[in-house]
Parts: structure tokens; sequence; C-alpha cells
């Protein structure tokens, strides 16, 4: 069961990504779409897709912890 | 040597999008790597509480498109990227702007001043040793020749 915290807390750190990375993100982890289809989306190669989604996902557990530690989402 | 996953393959294997032998290569490395395997969950977690926001319902719209360019490839745009597109259409745009400009340089040739020319064919006229009515006929080459082959050679020079 997923808590409602977390999962403010990281849409919260969703809005602190650079746009390339969150639709990335957003598109594979949200709407569940394959590489393949990200790619069409948004019309970058799958390597590239693979490539934003994890440095994305760097980026997202980074702002998540950012926020963690300052006092999560009523900041 | 137990060298770690790069962290892309890890997300990539989270995901179910590396290809059948890096998966079994990751999949095994996962078992016996404690680092990699903790690097997963975490990954893992991250998935599993972002899935759970709110789906937006993609426009049936996107969506049929998304389906159509999925089968039929490389979107138009990204073709016109590409030098095999536009080798060929640089050929042929060179091929019409050289004609465009041959038409437009015939076309300047026709308006000259009709002055000089009427003045010029007048003065060979004149000059020429062959008879006015003559200049017209359709055996003129026939008449030139018949001409100047009668003529002594002093007269030619």
């Amino acid at each position: 069961m997923v808590r409602k915290e977390s999962l403010d807390l990281l849409q919260k750190a969703m809005t602190r990504l650079p746009t390339t990375y969150r639709s990335a993100i957003a598109l594979c982890d949200i709407e569940g779409l394959s590489y393949e289809e990200i790619a069409v989306v948004m019309e970058i190669p799958v390597g590239t897709v693979r490539s934003r989604i994890h440095q994305g996902r760097v980026l997202l557990r980074k702002a998540y912890e950012e926020l963690e530690r300052s006092g999560g989402v009523k900041s | 040597m137990n060298t770690h996953i790069d962290g892309a393959e890890i997300s990539a294997f989270l995901d179910g999008a590396l290809a059948a032998p890096d998966r079994a290569r990751a999949d095994a490395h996962l078992a016996s790597c404690a680092p990699c395997a903790r690097e997963l969950d975490a990954l893992r977690h991250m998935k599993l509480v972002l899935s759970s926001a709110p789906r937006k319902t993609m426009p049936a719209e996107l969506a049929l498109s998304l389906e159509r360019r999925l089968v039929a490839g490389p979107s138009f745009w990204k073709t016109l990227t590409k030098p095999a597109f536009w080798i060929p259409v640089g050929a042929v745009a060179g091929a019409v702007l050289t004609v465009g400009l041959w038409m437009r340089q015939a076309r300047a040739a026709d308006e000259l001043p009709l002055e000089p020319l009427l003045a010029a064919h007048a003065r060979y006229s004149a000059e020429a040793l062959v008879p006015e009515g003559n200049l017209v006929a359709s055996n003129y080459s026939d008449q030139l020749n018949t001409i100047y082959s009668d003529a002594p050679d002093s007269e030619l020079q």
C-alpha cells in the first residue's frame, strides 16, 4: 500500500525536474508507456529515452530526499 | 571480480526494457550483488509510488496517432532531417532553378530593343551580295554557296 504522503512528496519532487526528464518519467511510470512508445511520443531515440529516465530518476530521488529533509509537502 | 551494473541498465531492467541476453546477465548479477539489489529496490519503490498517481486519460486522437506512428515508422518531420531525403530534393531544386534562370535569360533576349536589330538587318541587306528578296528564301544557304563558288578567290579575301 502506497502512503499518500510519499506520493505527494514524490509529485512535488517531480515538479522540480527539468521538463525533459519529468516527461520521460511520467510517460513511463504514470502512463505506463514502453521505451519505444516514449521514443515516438518525444521524437527521440530509444537510447535517449533510457538515459533520460535513468538520469531523471537520479534527480527525482535527490529532490525527494531534499524535500523530505526540509519538512516535506508543507514547504 | 563483481562489477556493478550501470544505473541506466538497472532502470531499464526495472522497466522490462532490456533485451533477453542483457536481462539474464542483469538478473544473475542482481541475485548476488547487494548494492545493486538495493538500488533496484529503491527505484522499484519510487516507480510503485508514481504508478499510483492519478493517470490522465490519453486523448483518443493522440492514442490513435501514436499507434499509427509506431506502425508507420519515423515521422515525416524526422524524414526531413535525413540526407537521403534532401539529396534528391536538392538535385530537383537545382534543375528547376537552372531551367528557371535559362527561361528568364531567354525571355530577356526576346525583350531586346527592336530598333538596333532592324538597323543591323538593313545594314546587312545593303552590304550583302544576295539580293534582298532572297534573304527570306528557304534555300538561302544554297544560294550563298552558289554565289561564293562562282566568285573568284580574290573576291573572297
